[in-house]
């Protein structure tokens, strides 16, 4: 059976005659009715997830950029809810945004199909220097770089600090003091006393960022897919033993049934925690305004638990170009502009998030408020493991996620054992990358 | 379907000879074209993408039979089409039943019907993604307003969502409440096309309210039953938005149906073909449904 | 009719049906209320202050009900653009989709022509097409007519509503031949007769089609969600999905609520006061 793995680089070309040979329709002169732009004007569209304040920054960034090259201009627009659906849709017409705002785990099969373009001329070669090799990788691959990393997001623990106090626990201040799995856990357990409801919750966001467990698996020694960046490998030991761990949380009543990948119903670990039904949350910076709202100056944070080794959630956006654009070198250059050093400083500032670039830091940024809890993510950024980025930004990650959360929920309701659950799962995985 | 589905002899076969040959057309002309640019070329490109292995559409390969090949051996496919099974057989027959049950209450002269019929309906209203919205927020086993109640009642929570034996069952009851209103009104209109005359005659010949109803209502609302079973039967299989915004088919495997299959095949997994393939199997499902009903309706007619 | 015997029985028995009619009454009334209350509910959470709407007690009503989610997220949001694009999408495609629906429906009910049976059975089939399937091959067809990014690439390819051409038939085969005999042999030309005479008979059919019409175009979220772009083009289920439902980051749920709100309460007026028409609409359309 074919695999889709060779790199569809021809894909414009047959995809047109094969589109006439099944629909029969004269294609000669039907994409010039497409586009909407004034003649003369070299337009690009940025489409970006419907954060306002990011919206803002994209169109003030944008504007420094049209009047530096005259004769262009830029839109901003919004990418709606079920991103493959419309970005799949909108490729197969050509009519995808120029830049898309993409996160790592949505990035890898675009890259390896041709929907994306290279942007190697039009990056600058400094660029590299200034980001870790993990987040340099997101965008880089073998035949290309097919998108920039522009800001990070990842996971730290948060914790309610009436409750630590009141379990006379210390939280750990720095990265070497981390919690490792079975302090957190017993930790987590008196929790659960005083909150009775549960210890602690986990920031998943729907049922597609179930990734956002496997760091869990990299803190042990585990990994999702081997060292060729192919190979399933959930059912190594450490992989194993990381489900265990995981089956433990709701087996002994610490995280909520309803606090899964799967579950809709928005933030759910961010609402026990608001309602004091949780005194521990591992989560990403997006729920700082909302604890600062509801729970002002009694939340406090310390580092990502670990265990043998660290990790954290690989969170964040890339901004890539689409096969679609009609001007792909401006488009490039945009891009180029928005992930500069000076603009990174201004988008991570008005939004809140975390540079992807290694040379900033808090005080460069200069946020508003908590700018040592910024701090502390961005120090945890460093834990992020290379092998987890090219796992994660692979060509297959959007199916192996949606494995991935099958078999995770499966193994944390109890329905299977963590071992036969890493069997499964590796095997369900092969049949993806073998596909 | 109808009774007024027969041939007519009143006339139609001597109009037809004088009227105008190009009416007919003209009038279908408008949907003719709609239905060939949107709806048939659209399909038959699905078809032969089902013949094709490709992740979106044109840089694909003929495969010949390959993808309905790989569905007799996909184990994924085999939990979709049992859990469509068991939603479908839950849904369909239960809005049905209490559409009718409400429209025959409400078919009495009851005081303030007008407005009770009105919020039977309202469910109807809502947008399958507000359902998903709003149901996952009020089933939520910690802070929902389902369990805060419970709670309040001192009974304990209920795992609505979060448990594979439960969440299936919390699914067809949400739908089933979308379902209720549009089966009430479409039951009360073939109620009220009942000739008054005939229930009284009825009345008179001193049948109970039951046997009114079984030996009379129910026999005259038949066609009207055949069609609101086809039409919830398509509804059932075709039900993504709620399902997909509640429980991402989770927990485990226990809520992904055969559409929400389709769906990720399709974007998730980018197999195009595959999940054209897949979408032809509903289809051919449905249709197969409709012609077995078809043909049993016919033969009670025929046993009438 | 009666007897003397039954006599003394009749005010008992009446005054036991009237009873029973209030019991009736009142348990539908309950179960109503239980059935309007999801979106009760929802009401209440978008006027629920941030923190309180997730706390495990129980309430009926906020304690200190409050706008703020809905001034928030009309202030970040083109909410009223949304609507405004979602009320003429769903009135202009639902005005000209009737026009194609009363057509088709009359020229499959009252004219013999050929392939009228093939035809007829081909539009059913499609209801039964999953939009999964079709969304990428529709979306192409759409694009090479230049349509995409426009509210006509909503409106046109779902003036084709098959469950509308079936009501409409379903009705017009119920308009008597006599009828349109009578005005061809006073010389009416066809379309002459179909205006004058067929359609002065088609309200209720046409109030049936504009109200089912209007809530699936209001509702519709897959088709609109590929053919549109920009935050100020969008529909109000497209735009709530740009708030939910995205990896990259989660909205207030406040505010997902309040759009929600939005999203129906509009729906929920206009059936209102429309219900009496619809319903008696579709008793005289004959769906059956």
């Amino acid at each position: 059976m074919p695999t889709h793995s060779a790199p569809a680089v021809s894909g414009r070309g047959v995809s047109r005659r094969t589109f006439i040979a099944v629909a029969g329709i004269s294609v000669a002169g039907a994409l010039a009715a497409c586009s909407g732009a004034p003649t003369g004007t070299r337009h690009l569209r940025l489409s970006s997830w419907n954060i306002p304040l990011d919206l803002e920054s994209y169109q003030l960034i944008a504007d420094e950029f049209v009047a530096a090259h005259p004769g262009t201009s830029v839109a901003v627009e919004v990418t709606t809810g079920q991103f493959h659906q419309w970005f799949i849709t909108r490729l197969a017409a050509d009519l995808a945004p120029d830049i898309i705002r993409i996160t790592p785990q949505q990035i890898g099969r675009y890259a390896a199909n041709g929907s994306l373009v290279d942007l190697t001329g039009a990056v600058p070669p400094e660029y590299e220097d200034d980001y870790s090799e993990p987040f340099w990788a997101i965008g880089a691959r073998e035949n290309g770089l097919f998108g920039v990393f522009q800001h990070t997001d990842n996971f730290i623990t948060y914790y309610h600090r009436g409750v630590l106090e009141e379990i006379g626990a210390e939280a750990p201040s720095s990265l070497a003091e981390a919690w490792h799995w079975d302090e957190f856990l017993g930790i987590a357990g008196e929790a659960k006393k005083l909150t009775g409801a549960y210890g602690f919750g986990y920031g998943w966001g729907g049922p597609e960022t179930a990734y956002r467990w496997l760091p869990i698996v990299y803190q042990n020694g585990g990994a999702f897919l081997g060292d060729d960046g192919e190979t399933p490998s959930m059912d190594s030991p450490e992989a194993v033993e990381a489900l265990d761990f995981g089956r433990r949380w709701y087996a002994e009543g610490l995280v909520s049934p309803a606090n899964m990948s799967k579950s809709g119903g928005g933030a759910v670990a961010r609402d026990l925690f608001l309602t004091g039904q949780i005194g521990l949350l591992l989560d990403n910076p997006e729920s700082i305004a909302a604890l600062d709202e509801g729970m002002p100056d009694e939340w406090g944070t310390a580092p990502m638990i670990r265990n043998t080794g660290e990790a954290s959630d690989l969170g964040g956006n890339a901004l890539a170009v689409t096969k679609s654009s009609k001007h792909p070198e401006l488009a490039a250059e945009l891009v180029a502009y928005i992930t500069s050093r000076a603009k990174v400083v201004e988008f991570c500032k008005r939004g809140n998030w975390l540079p992807a670039r290694s040379s900033l830091d808090a005080s460069d940024i200069g946020y508003d408020r908590h700018s040592e809890t910024m701090q502390r993510f961005i120090d945890q950024g460093s834990t992020i493991p290379l092998s987890m980025v090219r796992a994660e930004s692979g060509q297959y990650f959007s199916s192996l996620n949606s494995v991935f959360a099958d078999y995770l929920d499966l193994c944390f309701l109890g329905e299977l054992s963590p071992a036969e659950c890493g069997t499964q799962m590796t095997e369900a995985m092969r049949s993806v990358t073998t596909r | 379907m109808s009774r007024l589905d027969e041939p007519r002899k009143d006339g139609l076969g001597r109009g037809t000879r004088r009227r105008a040959r190009w009416a007919p057309y003209v009038f279908v002309g408008p949907a003719g074209l709609l239905f060939l640019a949107f709806s048939l070329l659209p399909i038959v490109i699905a078809v032969a993408l089902s013949f094709q292995d490709t992740a979106t559409l044109g840089d694909g390969e003929w495969v010949g039979t390959a993808n309905y090949r790989t569905m007799l051996g996909d184990p994924l496919l085999r939990t979709a089409l049992l859990n469509t099974l068991v939603f479908t057989i839950g849904t369909v027959p239960t809005a049905m039943a209490i559409g009718l049950a409400l429209a025959v209450a409400l078919n009495r002269p009851l005081p303030g019907r007008g407005l009770l019929r009105a919020l039977f309906f309202v469910p109807m209203i809502a947008a399958g993604v507000v359902v998903g919205v709003i149901m996952s927020w009020i089933f939520n086993p910690d802070y929902g307003v389902a369990n805060n109640a419970l709670a309040a009642l001192g009974l304990g929570g209920l795992p609505w969502l979060t448990s594979p034996s439960t969440a299936m069952i919390t699914l067809i009851g949400v739908v089933v409440w979308t379902r209720i209103g549009f089966c009430m009104v479409i039951y009360l209109g073939a109620l009220q096309s009942i000739p008054a005359e005939l229930r009284e005659a009825a009345a008179i010949d001193g049948a109970s309210g039951w046997q009114r109803f079984r030996r009379l209502t129910v026999p005259m609302l038949a066609p009207t039953t055949s069609i609101l079973l086809i039409l919830n039967v398509v509804f059932s299989l075709q039900a993504f938005d709620v399902i997909y915004v509640m429980t991402g088919g989770g927990p485990g495997f226990s809520t992904t149906v055969l559409i929400q299959y389709v769906f990720r095949s399709a974007f998730a997994d980018a197999r195009m073909g595959y999940a054209a393939a897949l979408g032809l199997l509903l289809v051919v499902i449905l249709l197969v449904f409709t012609l077995l009903r078809q043909r049993a309706t016919k033969r009670a007619e025929e046993l009438l | 009719m009666t007897t003397t015997t039954a006599q003394p029985a009749q005010p008992l028995r009446e005054r036991r049906s009237r009873r029973r009619r209030w019991l009736l009454t009142a348990v539908l009334t309950a179960v109503a209320m239980l059935v309007v209350f999801p979106l009760y509910w929802m009401v209440v959470s978008a006027l629920t202050p941030g923190g309180q709407s997730q706390s495990s007690e129980f309430y009926l009503w906020p304690a200190a009900p409050t706008t703020e989610n809905f001034s928030e997220v009309f202030a970040q949001q083109p909410v009223w653009r949304w609507l405004g694009n979602s009320f003429f999408v769903a009135s202009v495609g639902t005005a000209l989709s009737v026009c194609v629906s009363l057509g088709a429906g009359y020229a499959l009910a009252k004219f013999r022509f050929r392939g009228r049976g093939l035809l007829y059975a081909a539009f059913l089939v499609t209801i039964m097409i999953p939009i999964q399937v079709t969304l990428v091959p529709a979306f192409l067809v759409t694009a090479r007519l230049g349509l995409v990014d426009s509210p006509w690439a909503v409106i046109l390819p779902t003036l084709f509503d098959v469950v509308g051409i079936f009501i409409a038939r379903q009705f017009l085969l119920g308009v008597p031949d006599a009828l349109i005999e009578a005005a061809r042999l006073d010389g009416a030309g066809e379309l002459r007769t179909f205006f004058r005479v067929v359609l002065p008979t088609c309200w209720p059919l046409v109030g049936v089609l504009v109200i089912l019409g209007f809530m699936n175009r209001w509702n519709d979220f897959l088709w609109p969600l590929v053919v549109l772009q920009g935050n100020e083009s969008l529909t109000v289920p497209v735009g709530l999905s740009t708030l939910t439902n995205s990896p990259a980051f989660t909205s207030p749920w406040g505010a997902v609520m309040a759009v929600a709100t939005v999203a129906v309460v509009p729906l929920l007026v206009v059936f209102l006061v429309f219900q009496r028409t619809f319903v008696q609409g579709i008793a005289s359309t004959g769906i059956k």
